[in-house]
């Protein structure tokens, strides 16, 4: 295993060949990127993030240098009788007041770049957006068609009658 | 007028393919066109827009205004689509371009109620919730539970999604304010789940003098709020109704303790709700520091049928053979059925409410409560049930002494509600109108039901005339029709 590095800045690239120079610190909220620098020890080239493009990868950054001193959780830390709310914090509802397609990146990249918290904050936002609407609704905001036949409909409806609203 | 395309990556299958291979033999599909005048129509069929891309919009606007005539005759079922419209009837949603995992990460986070409304949306989102793990799960193990959060709307908060539930029933089994499991300490302790907040707290056995509760929960309040409360009132029908409990079930058990159907009845785990809660450590009672009345279920034992179920050597979760897949499909659509004939028979269905209007001519009146009209509906189950008053009569005293197991919230939440609750001020107008009537001895309603409810209505009329004059300083009071405490008269 490679010696632990005292570098203080690394390189990132997008898959738009843009090269963006981050803390070490901030770039290591990726657990891929952590993980890589570990195995690797000093990195002067520039790491290829090649499902990200330079946007997405910018408010990455953004969000890690805003979250840089949170305690990071460890994965056996998990403390499952605590309840969980989808309540977010406010800078990150700012955060993720983006369009759909940019929550749906973001998303994505905190995924590949394997940011927990990062991909959480982004499925309770989406799942916030869920809360309290109609089917119709729903529909019309993520644009999906209504592919029921109307027996189909109706037999859900019929389902799904003892949990609506009375 | 800029017209957008867009990029076409597969081959229809038209009659003259075969045909244009022979005549227009090409090099591989990815090799770049010098120029856009080397694209032959066939091609133009399998172009790449990044292709495109590399030309002058200029060039590709006449490009394709010359081509699309040919275009058009080569392949009429796919060009006659104009290409925005194909954009948008046929672009996939984007939240389905997310991996299965991380949808299923989406849904864990969505409100019970909400996924069922997800289930309406289309085929894809249907068959997302219906074979997620985790919604199959819960609703093959705790269906009473889960059904009670839908139909009480606590299923509506945001936290009561199916990770809150996993963790109550595979997380740590410690007191959540306490930290202590004294299950493992003391015998006759043990968490159980208080269900408007889905938090274990931990409390000893029921009995006659009361239960001992976590003592840190007195410097940790509660923090449901009233709203949730208000919703989960459930009267003796739609106990029966909605949960098959009946009166019955009750009379030789303890009050308050009640156990949903799919549970094994164990007498010394029990599910709880209720109000006698007092104790050294805990000196109010929980009914009046929240408001909660004696037909509500606070509490689910989840841990028990975890217990009893594995004891049956059921594992947890179930595996994926077909046999087992199917259980939880054939639970849930049983437990769907059952409720769907209930709520049919029960579609014209009326709260059963005893109002006394006391007075110096002290009265009272049994009415039924529409549950789905605007004017007097149960949006607002709470009010229905809810033992309101005047403050200004000053009766504060005389209330506690005579009720003090019937509150149903605190009395300041009470001044509150009344005040601000119209469905409260519409019912009691209502009532004193409707008393007026029977008093004046009016024309009986033409509807058998409505005629029949007046009869009991004069019924409880003349009984409460006799009973209860001692209430004779209080204008009026609602109060939840608990007839099967009362001794009925024959």
């Amino acid at each position: 295993m490679a010696t632990p590095s005292t570098q203080a800045t690394v390189k990132l690239q997008s898959n738009d060949n843009v090269v963006i120079e981050v803390e070490r610190a901030i770039a290591e909220r990726s657990v891929l990127i952590k993980n890589m620098l570990e195995d690797c020890g000093e990195v002067t080239d520039a790491i290829p993030i090649s499902n990200v493009n330079e946007s997405i990868l910018r408010k990455v950054i953004e969000w890690c240098e805003h979250h840089k001193n949170d305690p990071v959780a460890a994965e056996n830390e998990n403390d499952d009788s605590r309840k969980k709310t989808t309540d977010i914090d406010e800078w990150d509802q700012k955060f993720m007041n983006v369009d759909q397609e940019m929550l749906f990146e973001i998303i994505l990249a905190a995924n590949f770049l394997d940011i927990k918290p990062l991909l959480d904050t982004g499925c309770k936002t989406v799942a916030n957006m869920i809360k309290g609407k109609s089917p119709e609704e729903i529909r019309k905001l993520f644009n999906i068609q209504n592919d029921f036949t109307p027996e189909e409909e109706e037999q859900i409806r019929r389902e799904n009658e003892w949990a609506e609203d009375r | 007028m800029t017209e957008t395309f867009l990029p076409i990556q597969t081959m229809p299958d038209t009659p003259n393919s075969e045909q244009s291979e022979h005549d227009e033999p090409e090099g591989p599909l990815n090799t770049e066109p010098s120029s856009l005048s080397d694209i032959s129509p066939r091609r133009l069929m399998l172009i790449s827009s990044s292709i495109l891309e590399n030309f002058d919009t200029e060039s590709v606007r006449s490009f394709f205004s010359f081509q699309l005539p040919t275009l058009r005759q080569c392949h009429p079922e796919t060009v006659k689509i104009k290409p925005q419209n194909a954009l948008q009837s046929n672009a996939i949603p984007r939240l389905f371009l997310l991996p299965l995992e991380i949808l299923q990460q989406i849904l864990l986070n969505v409100p019970i109620t909400y996924l069922h409304r997800l289930r309406r949306v289309s085929s894809s989102l249907k068959d997302a919730v219906d074979n997620h793990p985790s919604f199959r799960l819960l609703w093959a193990h705790i269906p009473d539970i889960l059904r009670l959060s839908v139909i009480s709307n606590l299923a509506t908060h945001s936290h009561f999604t199916m990770e809150n539930f996993l963790a109550l029933m595979y997380g740590s089994k410690n007191c959540t304010y306490c930290g202590i499991n004294y299950g493992k300490v003391l015998p006759d302790y043990w968490t159980q789940v208080y269900l408007p907040d889905l938090d274990r707290v931990c409390a000893s056995e029921w009995n006659s003098s009361g239960c001992n509760i976590c003592p840190y929960h007195k410097t940790h309040p509660k923090p449901a709020d009233d709203e949730t409360f208000h919703n989960l009132l459930f009267n003796d029908t739609e106990l029966e109704l909605y949960f098959g409990i009946m009166n019955s079930d009750d009379k030789n058990s303890i009050p308050w303790l009640r156990i949903p159907v799919g549970l094994k009845h164990n007498p010394t785990r029990r599910i709880r709700s209720g109000s006698s809660f007092t104790n050294d450590h805990y000196p109010q009672t929980w009914q009046s520091r929240v408001c909660v009345g004696e037909k509500l279920w606070r509490f689910c034992d989840i841990d028990f049928w975890i217990q009893s179920e594995q004891s049956k050597g059921r594992r947890l979760p179930f595996s994926q053979t077909r046999g087992s897949a199917l259980l939880p499909y054939s639970t849930w659509f049983s437990n769907w059925s059952n409720t769907r004939a209930l709520r049919t028979l029960n579609r014209h269905r009326y709260f059963n409410v005893t109002i006394p209007i006391l007075t110096s001519r002290t009265l009272s009146i049994k009415i039924g409560i529409p549950v789905n009209t605007p004017l007097y509906g149960s949006k607002c189950k709470g009010c229905v049930f809810i033992k309101c008053k005047m403050m200004e009569y000053g009766l504060v005293e005389e209330y506690a002494q005579c009720h003090a197991g019937d509150l149903v919230r605190p009395e300041y939440a009470m001044e509150d509600h009344v005040k601000v609750c119209d469905n409260t001020l519409l019912l009691v107008e209502w009532a004193s109108l409707e008393t007026r009537r029977l008093k004046n001895g009016g024309p009986k309603s033409e509807d058998p039901k409505l005629a029949e409810r007046d009869e009991q209505a004069k019924f409880f009329l003349e009984w409460d005339d006799t009973v209860r004059m001692s209430w004779h300083d209080m204008d009026l009071c609602i109060e939840l029709n608990d007839y099967t405490h009362r001794p009925v008269p024959t």
